[in-house]
C-alpha cells in the first residue's frame, strides 16, 4: 500500500498533465484552424470580387489540418457563389496541391471517407489527366463514391455531361437529380431540356424533367404531356412537373396516368395538386369515390377559395 | 456611417456575405439568429438587415415586426436563401422582404444591390 499510492499518484499526475496538454494542443489547432478559415473566407470573397480590391496573394499553406480547411473553405466557396474567378482558382489549388493531396486521400480511404473527398474534388477546376485518375470510381459498389466521381468527371469535362449521365450505371436517387440541378443553376451544366427529354436514356429524361421543374421552363409542356401519356416510368413524374408549373391537366393521357397509378403515388399526386391550388373537378373522371373526398379534403384544409 | 446587420445561423455564409461587403463604408455586424437581431435592434438602429437563410424568418409568426415597429427607422431587410417554393418567397415580401436572392449567389450583384440601397436610403 505504501508503494501503491505514490505510484498511483504519479499515474493520475502523468495522465492529468498528458490530457492538459492534448487539450491545449486541439484548443490551440482549433484557434487556428478558424484563424485560417476566416481569412480564407476573406480571400474567396476578394477573389470573386477583383475590382476596386487589393490583389490578394495567394495564400500558402502548411499541414494537412490546414490544407484541409482551405480546401473545405474553397469548395464551399464554389457552392455558394458564382461568377468565380477560375484563374486564381486554378492557382491556389494549383500552388497547394490540393488536388494531389485530395487525389491520395481519395486512393487510401473507403465509403464516406472517400465520397467526401471525391466531392471537394469536383468543387475545383481540374484538368482530364486528374479527372481519369477517378474513372475507376465511378464503377464503385458504394452509390455515393460512384456519384461523386461523376461530378469529377463533370467538372473536368462539363462538355461530355451528356455523356457521362447517360452511361451512368443505376438510376439517379432524388437527392442525385437535385444535386444535378444545383450544378446547372450554377451554370456548370449547360444542357438542352429538350434533348434531355427526348432522350433514350431515363436518367437523361429525369434529369431533363428536374430541370424543367426546376427552372419553370413552360416551353416544355408539350414534352411533358407526351411523357405523361406514353411512359409508364417518368409518366408520373411528368404530371408532377405539369403541376409545379400549373399548367392544365385536361387530357386523355394524364388522366389515364393518373387513373393506373398506384394508390401511393396516386394520392401523392393529389397532394402536390392541392399545394399548388388546381380545383376539386380537375381530373374527376379519373379518380375513384374514395379519392375524390381525399382531394376534397385535402382542398377544404388548405382553405383556398377555388371555386 | 452606415450599419448593416447580417443574420446567419450558419457561420460560414455569415463571414462570406461579410467578407463581401468588406471596404464599403459601413459598419458590419453579424449576429446568429432571429433574437439576437431583435436585441440588436432595439439598442441600434441599423440601415439594412440581410438575413441569410429563411428558415428563422418562416419560424416566426411576425418575423419583421421588431424591426418595422417604433420610430421612423425602418431598415431595409434583404434575404439571401436556397431556392424556396414561390409561396415561401410571396410569404416574405408580404412580410416587408425589400429584396429576395437564391444561393449560389453573385456576392457582386449583392454587393451592388446593397450599395444601391444604402445610396438610396442617403437620398
Amino acid at each position: 500500500m505504501r508503494i501503491a499510492m505514490p505510484a498511483l499518484l504519479l499515474a493520475a499526475m502523468t495522465m492529468t498533465c498528458l490530457l492538459a496538454f492534448a487539450g491545449a494542443y486541439r484548443w490551440r489547432r482549433r484557434r487556428r484552424e478558424a484563424l485560417l478559415r476566416r481569412r480564407s473566407i476573406r480571400l474567396a470573397a476578394a477573389l470573386l470580387l477583383p475590382e476596386g480590391t487589393s490583389a490578394p496573394g495567394i495564400p500558402r499553406v502548411r499541414g494537412a489540418a490546414m490544407r484541409r480547411v482551405l480546401t473545405e473553405v474553397l469548395a464551399a466557396c464554389v457552392a455558394t457563389a458564382v461568377d468565380i474567378d477560375e484563374r486564381a482558382l486554378r492557382r491556389i489549388v494549383a500552388e497547394n496541391g490540393l488536388d494531389i493531396r485530395l487525389l491520395r486521400t481519395v486512393r487510401f480511404t473507403r465509403g464516406y471517407r472517400r465520397a467526401y473527398a471525391l466531392s471537394l474534388l469536383a468543387a475545383f477546376p481540374l484538368a482530364r489527366a486528374t479527372a481519369r485518375r477517378t474513372e475507376r470510381y465511378l464503377r464503385s459498389r458504394h452509390p455515393q463514391v460512384a456519384f461523386q466521381a461523376l461530378l469529377v468527371q463533370l467538372a473536368a469535362a462539363p462538355g461530355e455531361a451528356q455523356r457521362r449521365l447517360c452511361e451512368f450505371p443505376r438510376p439517379f436517387t432524388d437527392c442525385e437529380i437535385a444535386e444535378l440541378e444545383l450544378l446547372a443553376r450554377r451554370g456548370a451544366l449547360r444542357l438542352c431540356p429538350a434533348e434531355l427529354l427526348r432522350s433514350r436514356s431515363r436518367n437523361l429524361r429525369r434529369f431533363g424533367l428536374g430541370l424543367v421543374r426546376h427552372f419553370g421552363i413552360d416551353r416544355a409542356e408539350s414534352d411533358l404531356r407526351r411523357i405523361a401519356a406514353e411512359d409508364p416510368d417518368l409518366g408520373c413524374d411528368a404530371v408532377a412537373t405539369l403541376c409545379a408549373l400549373h399548367r392544365p391537366l385536361a387530357g386523355a393521357g394524364i388522366e389515364r396516368r393518373i387513373a393506373t397509378a398506384d394508390a401511393f403515388r396516386r394520392r401523392s399526386m393529389l397532394r402536390r395538386m392541392a399545394r399548388e391550388g388546381y380545383a376539386a373537378r380537375t381530373l374527376y373522371g379519373a379518380l375513384a369515390e374514395a379519392d375524390r373526398q381525399y382531394y376534397e379534403s385535402l382542398i377544404r384544409s388548405y382553405k383556398r377559395c377555388l371555386g | 456611417m452606415r450599419r448593416i446587420l447580417i443574420v446567419s445561423d450558419d457561420p460560414f455564409s455569415g463571414e462570406l456575405i461579410r467578407a463581401a461587403l468588406d471596404g464599403l463604408r459601413a459598419e458590419v455586424r453579424c449576429v446568429a439568429d432571429m433574437s439576437a437581431m431583435e436585441r440588436m435592434c432595439r439598442h441600434a438602429a441599423f440601415d439594412l438587415v440581410v438575413v441569410s437563410g429563411a428558415g428563422g424568418l418562416m419560424a416566426s409568426a411576425r418575423p419583421l415586426a421588431a424591426l418595422r415597429s417604433g420610430g421612423l427607422q425602418r431598415p431595409l431587410v434583404y434575404v439571401v436563401s436556397w431556392l424556396q417554393s414561390e409561396q415561401t418567397v410571396l410569404g416574405l415580401l408580404e412580410e416587408g422582404v425589400d429584396q429576395y436572392l437564391t444561393f449560389p449567389v453573385s456576392l457582386r450583384r449583392l454587393r451592388a444591390k446593397v450599395e444601391t440601397g444604402l445610396a438610396r436610403r442617403c437620398v
